[in-house]
């Protein structure tokens, strides 16, 4: 890829506890270019958040440290670049969105008064520019009769308004990356579809970069033009939104699309368990729930991720040497689906499902 | 369907009064639910499912009887359970269990897990000891865990570990029926897949009825032999499982289900757009409560419109109709830059505006209903409401507005609420089938 607006490079990001460090990000490398939608999907547990939090530094230090890696903002490192300068950037020319838009809100003042602040504080404008501005925000990101509603309370709106609100307020700086936590998780699907629609308008019309959290392979599919799987603070695969759906490469990502539920045809549970975050797997984190899991997988380093098509890798031992990729690639699922994890009974997994980054 | 399910639910309502003052006096209801009905046989599972605020949830707890229903029958294995006593009601929930979304908070955690999960039978009156530890030891096997977790205290456990106790718990006194609100919603979904088909397993086994209440879709089909979907209170269609989501009837449904994201990047944009928010419970729409945002909406006979077209004027009709404020579009304008104070700004201008922010083109497609559209427009800007909204209002009605629809069953079994399927509304626009 050509000079891309972010790259992030073997990025790790960890947490020091009481009960030992966790490695929430190890090694995470991705790109983003310009203009481009990228959905970071994953599990809890799986470093998504934590990745992608960590590139304006929004995880709390300490406990959090970035322990090393480069995020390069075009051309900019971030992970060197002072407070003072983050904060600048942080709202001006990167900007954010989560999936509660409550958390984003100031209760207490107008919709209009908050936007016209996020305006102010990255632009020298007038305070009646600036409301004309946050006007025409509200009225883009589809916020009916903008001008009587300037002056609501958030509690005034719907969740579904609100989160376009928190949009417009993101975009008040004309930001060139937008970083989305599952914007549209909290939201009914009917609205989840007119955020998702709108994101798209959105982007065509300012040209912005979107980095999109999701845990929902269905919501990727509707929004992304390249895909970074997650896991277990690993990247698994990355390529090409259509590549990926067609040719998923990686045994956790076809395992991921063969669990979905209501898709017509049987679902097939993975089995086992998420990994502790304390005391990850060592080799591929995926190995004690792969089904083609071989002695290799389970000692050493996670696998390095490998060419599997143009722009599109997978970290899977079965795309080195010595292997036959056809094998995984097959789309039958193999009758040994999830018997090496065994069922998720058995010893109690100390709850790292819920360990992780989804808050 | 047999002449006797297991449950059957008539006319059930649960509104909330709305009070105001120290005197509480009432000045409005929540209509919460508004009068369904639905069977269940034994054995079976029935999805109950829509979006926030329909009432699905609602509609599960006054089920139980975890609240009392405003009004209604719920007439279990041949009993109205409405008229039980507390002694009754006891040993009704004995044989109706329910479970909830998040199982930490169904868990004390000072207990131990298996002590958890005995305590509906001690609660019930089994005193021998050992007795109730074979019952769950054997219990813990059957959803996955093992006997030895008996001793283990609920945080040792991963959510998807903890809602498999929930299931055990919800299982020990073997009932007749679990209600179970959004079970796997809170689940990754590598781990929701084996809870479903973990209670897929069990129901069969132990012959259960489930009404399974959902927000997704997704997890509805894999589950359900036959879905309700709720709109506003209401039910709007029930049918089999495959009918509901292979050839669904009421407009709602064929929303909802064409809302949910597919893994496959080919068919993106394939959604049928639903503008505008869920109306109030408190004040629901007339008619068809879903006419406010029904795409496919009946138009009036007399005009030749585009469904879009009519979608749009009626978005405006009914905006007119609660109040909309020109003065509000004009200072729009006056943010805009296109004049500097509101007096300034054209009436052209803001009869644009107007199309543009309902997405009414410049002309409509027929030639009678511009004419109204403009006259009503033309008293709009000129300040002229009343005259307004009695022009847009007589015109631009429809029957879906007027009359609130029946539920009929079609011949391919679904049974849905709305017009466009109910033989008795005659229909003479031709509809768009979008
Ligand atoms: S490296 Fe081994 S364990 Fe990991 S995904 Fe590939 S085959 Fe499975
Ligand atoms: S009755 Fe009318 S508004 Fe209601 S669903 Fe049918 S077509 Fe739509």
């Amino acid at each position: 890829m050509t000079d891309p607006l972010l790259s992030i490079r073997d990025l790790h990001v960890q947490f020091n506890t009481d009960e030992g460090t966790v490695r929430a990000v190890d090694g995470v490398s991705f790109d983003v270019a310009r203009g481009e939608t990228v959905c970071v999907v994953g599990e809890s547990g799986s470093g998504k958040t934590v990745a992608c939090e960590s590139i304006t530094k929004l995880i709390p230090m300490p406990p959090g440290e970035i322990a090393g890696g480069e995020i390069l903002f075009d051309g900019e490192d971030l992970t060197e670049t002072s407070e003072k300068r983050l904060e600048d950037i942080r709202g001006g020319r990167i900007a954010h969105v989560f999936q509660n838009p409550q958390s984003a809100l100031n209760p207490v003042y107008p919709v209009g008064a908050q936007i016209v602040e996020a305006i102010r504080l990255h632009r020298d404008v007038s305070k009646e520019a600036a409301r004309d501005r946050a006007i025409d925000l509200l009225d883009r990101v589809g916020i009916p009769e903008a001008t009587a509603r300037i002056d609501d309370y958030p509690h005034e709106f719907s969740g579904g308004m609100k989160q376009r609100v928190v949009i417009a307020m993101a975009l008040a700086a004309d930001p060139d990356l937008l970083i989305a936590d599952e914007p549209t998780t909290a939201l009914d699907v009917t609205i989840q579809a007119q955020i998702l629609r709108l994101l798209r308008d959105l982007q065509d019309e300012f040209g912005m970069s979107i980095v999109f959290v999701t845990h929902d392979l269905g919501v990727v599919a509707e929004i992304a033009d390249r895909v970074v799987v997650m896991y277990s603070g690993k990247v698994m695969e990355t390529g090409p939104v259509y590549d990926v759906f067609e040719q998923p490469s990686h045994p956790y990502t076809k395992a991921l699309l063969g669990c979905l539920p209501g898709q017509g045809k049987s679902m097939e549970p993975i089995g086992g368990t998420l990994p502790d975050p304390k005391n990850p797997p060592a080799g591929c984190r995926f190995h004690p729930r792969c089904p083609h899991a071989t002695a290799d997988c389970r000692t050493g380093d996670h696998p390095e991720p490998l060419d599997v098509g143009t722009d599109h890798e997978a970290a899977c031992v079965y795309y080195g040497p010595g292997y036959d990729a056809s094998v995984i690639q097959s789309d039958a699922v193999s009758e040994s689906t999830a018997t090496d994890g065994g069922s998720e009974g058995g010893t109690p997994a100390d709850a790292s499902e819920s360990g992780g980054d989804d808050r | 369907m047999s002449s006797d399910p297991l449950l059957s639910v008539r006319g059930l309502k649960k509104h909330y009064p709305i009070t105001e003052g120290v005197l509480k006096k009432e000045v409005g209801r929540v209509k919460a639910v508004d009068g369904i009905s639905f069977d269940v046989e034994s054995g079976e599972t029935l999805g109950l499912v829509g979006e926030s605020g329909c009432g699905k949830s609602t509609a599960a707890t006054s089920l139980l009887r975890l609240e009392d229903p405003t009004d209604g029958d719920i007439v279990f294995d041949g009993e109205d359970i409405t008229e039980f006593d507390d002694t009754r009601l006891k040993s009704f929930r004995r044989r109706a269990q329910m479970m909830f979304q998040d199982p930490s908070s169904s868990f004390d955690p000072r207990m131990s897990v298996g002590e958890s999960v005995a305590e509906p039978l001690e609660i019930h009156g089994m005193r021998d000891r050992s007795r109730r530890r074979r019952i769950v030891e054997n219990l813990l096997e059957r959803v996955g865990l093992s006997a030895s977790d008996f001793d283990r205290y609920p945080h040792e456990f991963s959510g998807g570990q903890k809602q498999r106790i929930a299931l055990a718990r919800a299982l020990v006194l073997n009932p007749d029926i679990i209600v179970a609100d959004e079970p796997v919603s809170a689940l990754d979904v590598s781990i929701q897949a084996e809870i479903i088909s973990l209670m897929r397993d069990l129901q069969d086994e132990f012959d259960l009825a489930i009404v399974f209440i959902s927000h997704d879709l997704g997890v509805v089909r894999e589950v359900c032999d036959r879905v309700a979907v709720m709109y506003l209170g209401e039910i709007v269609e029930v049918a089999d499982t495959e009918t509901l989501f292979t050839d669904p009837q009421h407009p709602y449904t064929r929303a909802l289900l064409s809302s949910i994201p597919t893994p496959d990047p080919t068919r993106r944009n394939e959604q049928i757009e639903l503008t505008g928010d869920v109306p109030s419970p408190s004040n629901p729409p007339s008619g068809c409560r879903f006419h406010t945002r029904c795409p496919e909406v009946i138009p009036p006979a007399e005009f030749d419109l585009d469904q879009d077209e009519w979608r749009h004027v009626l978005d405006l009709r009914l905006r007119v109709d609660s109040g909309l404020d020109v003065e509000d579009v004009r200072s729009f304008l006056v943010a805009e830059g296109v004049a500097n104070d509101t007096e300034a700004v054209p009436d052209d201008a803001v009869k644009r505006e107007l199309r543009r922010e309902f997405d009414i083109p410049e002309t409509l497609s027929d030639a009678a209903a511009e004419t109204v559209l403009s006259e009503g427009l033309d008293a709009l800007v000129s300040g002229d409401h009343d005259h307004a909204r009695r022009t847009l209002d007589e015109a631009f009605s429809t029957v879906c507005e007027r009359d609130a629809p029946a539920l009929e069953t079609s011949e391919r079994g679904s049974t849905a609420a709305c017009h466009l399927v109910d033989e008795s509304v005659t229909v003479e626009s031709p509809v768009s089938d979008d």
